[in-house]
C-alpha cells in the first residue's frame, strides 16, 4: 500500500514538514476501512481521501506566509492606493499611458510576427530564389525589375547543377465566366491569375487536391482553380473537366483544383494556366 | 488585531482537541466527529483546520512517537493553548447568555 501511486502523488504535491502526519492519518484510515469495508473499497476511499488533500491550503502551506514579507506587501499595496486617490489626475493619465503602450507593442508584436511568417510554410523555403532582372549600363546599375527573362531560368538550370528545378511565373487577369446551360453566366473579373510551369508543385508546397499533379497544366488552355475559387463558379458540382470562357474568345479547360494559397503567402493566386 | 472568531467546525475540532487531551491527532479527531456527531467529515478538513487553529494560535503541536499500526509514521499530536481555552469558554458563555434570552419552550 505504502508503495501506492496515490502515496507517491501525496509525496510530490504536499510540503515535507507536513507529509508525515498526514501519510500516517491516511494510512491507518485505510486499515480501519479495510477492517470495516474490505480491502477493494478500502483503495477507493484511500485514493479519495488523499485527493481532498490536494487543496490550497495544503499544498501553499508556509509557501507565502512568512510574516515580514506579507505585512510588507500589504503595507506596500496600500500605500499605492493612497496615492492613486490621492493624485486621481495623473493616476489616470498613467494607466491610460501603460495601458495605450501595452496594446501598441501586442499589435506590434502581432504585425510583425505576422510579416515574418511570409512564405515559411514552404518545407525547402530557404533553397527557393527569385530570379529578378537588373539592367547595368556603363558600370552604373540603372534598371531593376522584378520580373526576369524567361529563357534565363532554363539556362540556369542546364549549366548549373545546383539548380535542381525551376518554375516560370506571369500574372494575368480578366474576366471569366462560367456558362451553365439554361442559367445566367456566372462573370467575375479575375486579377490573380498566373501562367506557370508543373514544376511549380515540385518548388512550392502548394497542394493539388483534384486532378494530376503531372499533367494538368500540360497543354494549351487548361487552368487549375483554387478550392475556395472553384466553390464560387461551380457551387457543389466537380469542377473537373467543366470549361471556362476567358475575356469572352478563349475557352479553357478546369484539370484540377488547388488548396487555397496560405494568407501569408507572398505568391497569390487562384487560377494558374 | 482584531478579534479571532470562530467557525462552528473550528470550535467542534478545538473542542476535541481539548477533550482529547494527549490523544489529539487529525485521523483521532476526524474519528471522534464521525462516531459522536454521526457526521461524515473529511480528514483534509480537519488537517486543515488544525493548521488554521495553530496559526490562530489557539492550538500548539509538536511530533508524537511512532506505533506499527500507522507504518511507522508519526502523529502531530495538538494541546490547546491558554488562549483556546479563553476562547472556547467566552464563545460558551457568549451562548449561554443568548440561550437565556429564549423564552422557554417545550417540545410537544
Amino acid at each position: 500500500m505504502e508503495r501506492s501511486w496515490i502515496i507517491r502523488f501525496l509525496r510530490w504535491f504536499c510540503p515535507t514538514h507536513l507529509l508525515e502526519e498526514i501519510e500516517g492519518d491516511l494510512l491507518q484510515r485505510f486499515e480501519r476501512d479495510a477492517n470495516k469495508y474490505g480491502d477493494k473499497k478500502a483503495r477507493t476511499k484511500l485514493i479519495k481521501n488523499t485527493l481532498r488533500f490536494f487543496r490550497p491550503e495544503i499544498i501553499l502551506r508556509n509557501k507565502f506566509s512568512k510574516p515580514i514579507l506579507h505585512y510588507m506587501f500589504r503595507n506596500n499595496i496600500k500605500i499605492a492606493f493612497r496615492n492613486f486617490a490621492r493624485q486621481k489626475s495623473y493616476t489616470l493619465l498613467n494607466i491610460i499611458g501603460l495601458s495605450l503602450g501595452m496594446a501598441a507593442s501586442l499589435l506590434i508584436l502581432q504585425y510583425v510576427k505576422y510579416e515574418r511568417s511570409f512564405d515559411t510554410f514552404h518545407s525547402r523555403a530557404n533553397d527557393i530564389y527569385r530570379i529578378q532582372y537588373n539592367g547595368w549600363q556603363n558600370g552604373k546599375l540603372n534598371y531593376e525589375s522584378a520580373v526576369a527573362v524567361p529563357a534565363a531560368s532554363a539556362a540556369l538550370k542546364n549549366n548549373f547543377p545546383e539548380v535542381e528545378e525551376y518554375s516560370r511565373m506571369l500574372p494575368l487577369s480578366g474576366v471569366i465566366q462560367y456558362e451553365k446551360p439554361g442559367e445566367e453566366p456566372i462573370t467575375f473579373r479575375e486579377e490573380k491569375a498566373m501562367y506557370a510551369d508543373t514544376s511549380l508543385f515540385k518548388i512550392f508546397n502548394f497542394k493539388i487536391v483534384q486532378g494530376d499533379q503531372a499533367t494538368c497544366l500540360k497543354g494549351l488552355n487548361k487552368i487549375i482553380l483554387s478550392e475556395s475559387t472553384a466553390r464560387k463558379y461551380f457551387g457543389n458540382e466537380n469542377p473537373v473537366g467543366k470549361l471556362l470562357l476567358h475575356n469572352g474568345n478563349r475557352t479553357v479547360e478546369v484539370t484540377g483544383v488547388f488548396e487555397d494559397v496560405p494568407e501569408n503567402s507572398h505568391l497569390k493566386f487562384d487560377f494558374l494556366v | 488585531m482584531a478579534k479571532e472568531f470562530l467557525g462552528e467546525f473550528e470550535e467542534l475540532v478545538l473542542t476535541l482537541v481539548a477533550a482529547l487531551k494527549d490523544d489529539a491527532y487529525g485521523a483521532a479527531i476526524a474519528e471522534e466527529i464521525e462516531t459522536r456527531m454521526k457526521r461524515d467529515v473529511n480528514l483534509s478538513a480537519v488537517h486543515v483546520t488544525l493548521y488554521r487553529l495553530e496559526d490562530k494560535g489557539f492550538l500548539k503541536s509538536g511530533m508524537g512517537g511512532g506505533t506499527n499500526e500507522r507504518g511507522g509514521r508519526r502523529k502531530r499530536i495538538y494541546t490547546i493553548t491558554n488562549a483556546g481555552v479563553a476562547t472556547l469558554k467566552a464563545m460558551k458563555e457568549a451562548r449561554v447568555d443568548l440561550w437565556k434570552l429564549v423564552p422557554q419552550l417545550k417540545i410537544g
